[in-house]
């Protein structure tokens, strides 16, 4: 087989090259340190009331650690986070695979998502406090509610973007629709709805703070709303900077799941 | 069973019969519907183990033929019969070579190889060895590993056929399957490919969709040629020994004059008097 040869291992595309990487990084650390010095000059001149400097945060950081406020806002946070995301993903993909699959379902399904997608979800909370009062389940809703549609309408655009030709192919090996569906149809669709799963997750960072400040005096939202009755603002920007933490941080699993669960996939 | 199997020869008169094969579709021209001729009164027979070329202009009805042999898309009026028996539905027996390779890119090519027998549930183990050796004969031994945008537009197309073979289909159908590639990885495909179906023991049959003449005239054994409306305007049987070169060929006079006919046909747009063989 001596023509076989040819395909020599320099045929492999290059990957793209990751050079510049560690420059932006440095770019990245400096404007942060910018930002920060201009923070610490603004905060001594206007005073610790109006902006806090980030010197004093520390202090009130471990002033919070110490009473275990910080510690037991995050737990209850992360848990209203957490579900109201889990069954946000759990509707949104499951819903968005049956209007991309059924024309149907898709006919009917669409004029309510297309209704409820552009309405405030907050001016929906009042109703959520008269069914199912002031717990963790309006959190839980209120969350599922901001980070569903996003999920769902990128699954539903998956599904429906998936190459025709595929299917084809798949049909010309003698596919099923079941082997359709979970051979090409679910991959096909999967780094859309991981797109969808982004954005999903960074709204239900947004629902989870609005419900606790809104209805529910708890978490880290109901903690700005303590402290900044007492004019504690060094307190609120440490709960601030946690709940940015916590969203870069729950954004970041999602992108890691997407590169567990799409390893071919990268934009 | 006829009389030619039961004595084992391979060759069966027959194998492919395409009968007053009619496929249009309602365009719409302006207001009006319109109806186009995509497949325009077929009728041919094609042997086993023959390797079938089709020549013709775009939009010719080439693929839309295939597409039918295939079993993705039925026949208006008319119908194509494999071995006496009509064709309804897709088949592994017919494997489709793409020219846009078609792989899964969420595959390695060993498991878009594997896909085929996959479908058909054969067990894992199995299937992977049977992969590892359609990758062994287009020669990627060891690339199964990758995934299928980390190799060139070649590799990947080798990864395409061998996705064909790895079912052990008895026809093979070829949608323009190097035309997208560089023209020296086009030639290497050629040869690669004649080299293929000769080692394939069991003379697949080859039904293959080309623009280019050279390629038609140096994979063929027969030359089917189409014109616009989907209408087939000849039928050249080549008799060059094979294994074939380009170069070889070039000095042939049959082979010139063949190709100076079909030139003729497809490229000056009008019919000149049949090709006499």
């Amino acid at each position: 087989m001596a023509a076989s040869a040819s395909a020599s291992r320099s045929e492999v595309k290059k990957q793209p090259p990751r050079r510049g990487i560690r420059r932006e990084r440095i770019i990245q650390a400096v404007a942060i340190i910018v930002v920060l010095i201009a923070w610490e000059l603004a905060g001594r001149q206007l005073g610790v009331f109006i902006l806090a400097p980030p010197s004093s945060l520390v202090a009130a950081f471990s002033e919070m650690m110490g009473t275990g406020e910080l510690q037991k806002a995050l737990m209850d946070s992360s848990v209203g986070l957490v579900l109201g995301f889990g069954f946000a993903a759990f509707f949104g993909v499951a819903i968005g695979f049956l209007m991309g699959t059924y024309r149907s379902v898709a006919t009917i399904m669409d004029p309510f998502v297309s209704a409820l997608y552009v309405v405030p979800i907050a001016a929906l909370v009042p109703l959520i406090i008269v069914w199912t009062g002031i717990g963790l389940t309006p959190r839980v809703l209120t969350v599922t509610l901001f980070a569903v549609f996003e999920i769902l309408i990128a699954t539903y655009t998956g599904v429906r973007g998936v190459n025709q030709r595929l299917i084809d192919m798949a049909r010309s090996f003698g596919a099923n629709q079941r082997q359709l569906f979970r051979h090409v149809v679910f991959f096909g669709a999967l780094p859309v709805i991981f797109a969808g799963l982004r954005i999903g997750a960074g709204r239900a960072i947004k629902g989870m703070v609005i419900a606790e400040l809104l209805f529910a005096v708890t978490g880290l939202g109901g903690l700005v709303l303590t402290h900044s009755h007492y004019y504690r603002t060094d307190k609120v920007l440490v709960v601030v900077v946690v709940i940015s933490l916590l969203g870069v941080i729950f954004v970041s699993l999602v992108q890691l799941a997407e590169r567990k669960l799409a390893p071919w996939w990268h934009d | 069973m006829t009389a030619a199997d039961q004595k084992g020869l391979s060759r069966q008169s027959g194998y492919v019969v395409a009968e007053n094969v009619r496929k249009t579709f309602t365009k719409a021209a302006g207001d009006d519907l319109i109806q186009v001729n995509a497949l325009d009164n077929l009728n041919f027979e094609i042997d086993e183990g023959e390797f079938i070329t089709i020549v013709g202009p775009s939009g010719c009805g080439k693929t839309t033929l295939l597409r039918i042999i295939a079993g993705l898309a039925q026949t208006t009026s008319g119908r194509i019969l494999i071995n006496g028996k009509a064709i309804t539905k897709p088949s592994p027996e017919r494997a489709i070579v793409f020219q846009d390779f078609l792989l899964l890119p969420w595959r390695t090519c060993v498991d878009n190889v594997a896909f085929g027998l996959e479908l058909q549930g054969v067990s894992k183990a199995e299937r992977l060895a049977k992969a590892e050796a359609a990758l062994g004969l287009v020669g990627l031994e060891g690339w199964g590993r990758y995934y299928p945008d980390e190799l060139s537009g070649g590799m990947q197309q080798r990864v395409g056929i061998a996705r064909a073979l790895a079912v052990d289909p008895d026809i093979l159908l070829m949608d323009e399957p190097f035309g997208s590639l560089d023209a020296i990885s086009r030639s290497q495909m050629q040869h690669e490919l004649l080299r293929i179906f000769m080692k394939a023991g069991d003379q697949k049959t080859v039904i293959f969709i080309t623009h280019s003449i050279d390629e038609a005239l140096l994979l063929a054994d027969r030359v089917f040629v189409m014109a616009e409306g989907g209408r087939m305007i000849d039928d050249i049987r080549l008799n060059f020994e094979r294994p074939r070169s380009q170069a070889e060929l070039l000095l042939n006079n049959e082979y010139i004059e063949i190709k100076r006919h079909l030139l003729d046909v497809l490229q000056g747009g009008y019919m000149t008097t049949p090709f006499a063989e």
